[in-house]
């Protein structure tokens, strides 16, 4: 188990536990932090778009080329977005903060 | 509440699910799914899964699941509610890839859908070519009177299916009946719903068999969908020709029809609330919320079917191995619990990532990015040429004819330039 600092869309900040092994999403959805995943990691539905906190970027690596495609049309798509189903907990990734992105809607 | 929904839920408190098959609900369901919602659910309603065909395939009674969060609970539990439409494989008709598929085949399927149904090919690469479309289409309706549901809205989705797919643009016609008859919704006879399910696969079949044999023959092929699904491989799987056919179909009454309905549900909106005609005209990044709103309060998928693998229960109701289970993603977009006044339309709520028109977990609409591209380029398309649209000389009149999509049957409109 890791420590995840998540930023909701009211600039709340959580703490939350986040599984290793385990998508990050599944730990911002299961704690209400205004990620929604409808898709369940389908990466179809763009509703787990998250900002990778910049001093976290390197360590969380590059967006895979379908998700870098699917980021590229949406609105509130920054250098520091990622779709957090294609994020996968890792031991390192202790402490790790993100910013949910606002919805597309 | 307002008087009027009061009148009507007290005249409703004895309805039940049953009997939601029938053309005034159809019509307009969600005073009856308000009705029912915070019931402990009913087992009852007989209805059509998509490709069934009414008065030759006999319906199982299935339990109505309408509150937000029972809906969330079948859909996250597939291992539990499964996909697979035994009333569809009994019948004639083709079985739908993806959507009637369970894991682990379903997760394979999907992986490699994926690979072909890239966004930069199924939205970017497309978007040019679907506004010359439009722009089209709307050349040839001009200005003044015009049933929306006649040409602008069915057309629009049957063309780009050919253009995606790759075949023909001139057979969209045809699509777009075929994709009427399968979905049950429209007036067909029992002879011509079964004709059409019969010319679907064939047509497809022809024109799958001719693309490998172009392939075999190493002739250069189209970067389409259908190239991409003959030649599309993940963890060594691939698709067989049968399943690259039904993948064809499967596109084709997922995507046409009920973009049809949505385009005319969005064009019913901007007529009811002209407010949103002037606002979205002087300010196009609310398109998009426009859309999603609409997709909302509005979206034209009712239910689906899940199939109960082992006892489980729903919401505290016991419901048992083999029963149906109807969910209805649209009550769900509706329900007080999670939206606030659920029947107003309302631009940028906070939460409407969490809609289920496209349905929710692992069998989310994978062509939902299409669908919103085309509502995108037609209400840009209106908007750039027209200054008002006013309600035509008769009303708009809802489908009635099957529970699965809700949807005008006609749009009578005013295109002011």
């Amino acid at each position: 188990m890791v420590t995840i600092i998540a930023v909701d869309r009211d600039g709340e900040e959580h703490r939350i536990d986040a599984r290793v092994g385990e998508p990050l999403m599944l730990a911002l959805r299961d704690n209400d932090v205004d990620v929604e995943a409808v898709c369940g990691g389908e990466m179809s539905c763009l509703t787990c778009h998250v900002y990778i906190d910049p001093t976290w970027l390197e360590q969380i690596g590059k967006r895979t080329g379908e998700e870098a495609d699917m980021l590229d049309d949406q609105l509130y798509s920054h250098p520091e977005s990622r779709l957090s189903c294609q994020i996968t907990i890792s031991p390192d990734l202790d402490g790790l903060r993100c910013t949910v992105a606002p919805p597309e809607g | 509440m307002t008087m009027a929904s009061a009148t009507v839920a007290s005249d409703l408190a004895d309805f039940e699910a049953k009997d939601l098959y029938s053309p005034e609900v159809i019509a307009n369901p969600y005073p009856y799914y308000d009705a029912l919602r915070d019931k402990p659910i009913q087992f009852g309603l007989e209805d059509y899964p998509p490709g069934t065909v009414p008065g030759q395939d006999k319906p199982y009674p299935a339990w109505v699941v309408l509150k937000y969060h029972d809906i969330i609970q079948v859909c996250r539990k597939p291992q539990i509610f499964s996909s697979r439409d035994i009333m569809q494989e009994e019948s004639d008709a083709p079985t739908l890839m993806l959507v009637n598929h369970d894991d682990p085949r379903h997760a394979e399927l999907r992986k490699i859908a994926q690979i072909a149904f890239k966004p930069k090919r199924v939205e970017a690469d497309i978007t040019p070519w679907m506004q010359g479309v439009v722009d089209r289409l709307l050349d040839k309706e001009d200005e003044g009177e015009v049933d929306f549901m006649a040409n602008l809205a069915p057309d629009l989705p049957a063309l780009v299916m050919t253009k995606l797919i790759g075949t023909p643009e001139e057979d969209y016609v045809l699509l777009r009946r075929w994709a009427n008859a399968f979905m049950v919704t429209s007036d067909f006879t029992t002879e011509e719903r079964n004709q059409c399910n019969i010319e679907l696969w064939n047509y497809y079949q022809d024109a799958v068999e001719q693309r490998y044999a172009d392939i075999a023959a190493g002739k250069d092929v189209p970067d389409d969908l259908m190239s991409a699904f003959i030649q599309a491989e993940a963890d060594g799987n691939m698709l067989t020709k049968e399943e690259v056919i039904r993948f064809c179909v499967t596109l084709v009454v997922a995507g046409a029809e009920t973009t049809g309905y949505l385009l005319g549900n969005l064009i019913d909106t901007l007529v009811e609330e002209p407010h949103f005609f002037d606002e979205l005209k002087q300010d196009r990044s609310l398109i998009r919320p426009f859309i999603e709103e609409s997709l909302r309060r509005d979206g034209p998928i009712q239910r689906l079917h899940r199939v109960c693998t082992q006892d489980t229960e729903i919401g505290g109701t016991k419901i048992r191995e083999g029963d149906w289970v109807a969910i209805f993603f649209a009550s769900g977009n509706r329900d007080p619990e999670i939206w606030e006044r659920p029947n107003d339309f309302i631009l940028k709520r906070s939460n409407i990532g969490r809609h289920l028109t496209f349905s929710h977990g692992v069998h989310h609409c994978m062509g939902s990015g299409i669908a919103r591209n085309e509502a995108t380029q037609m209400l840009n398309g209106i908007l750039d040429r027209y200054s008002a649209i006013e309600p035509g000389s008769a009303p708009r009149m809802r489908q009635t004819g099957g529970l699965l999509n809700y949807g005008l049957e006609t749009c009578p409109i005013r295109l002011v330039r």
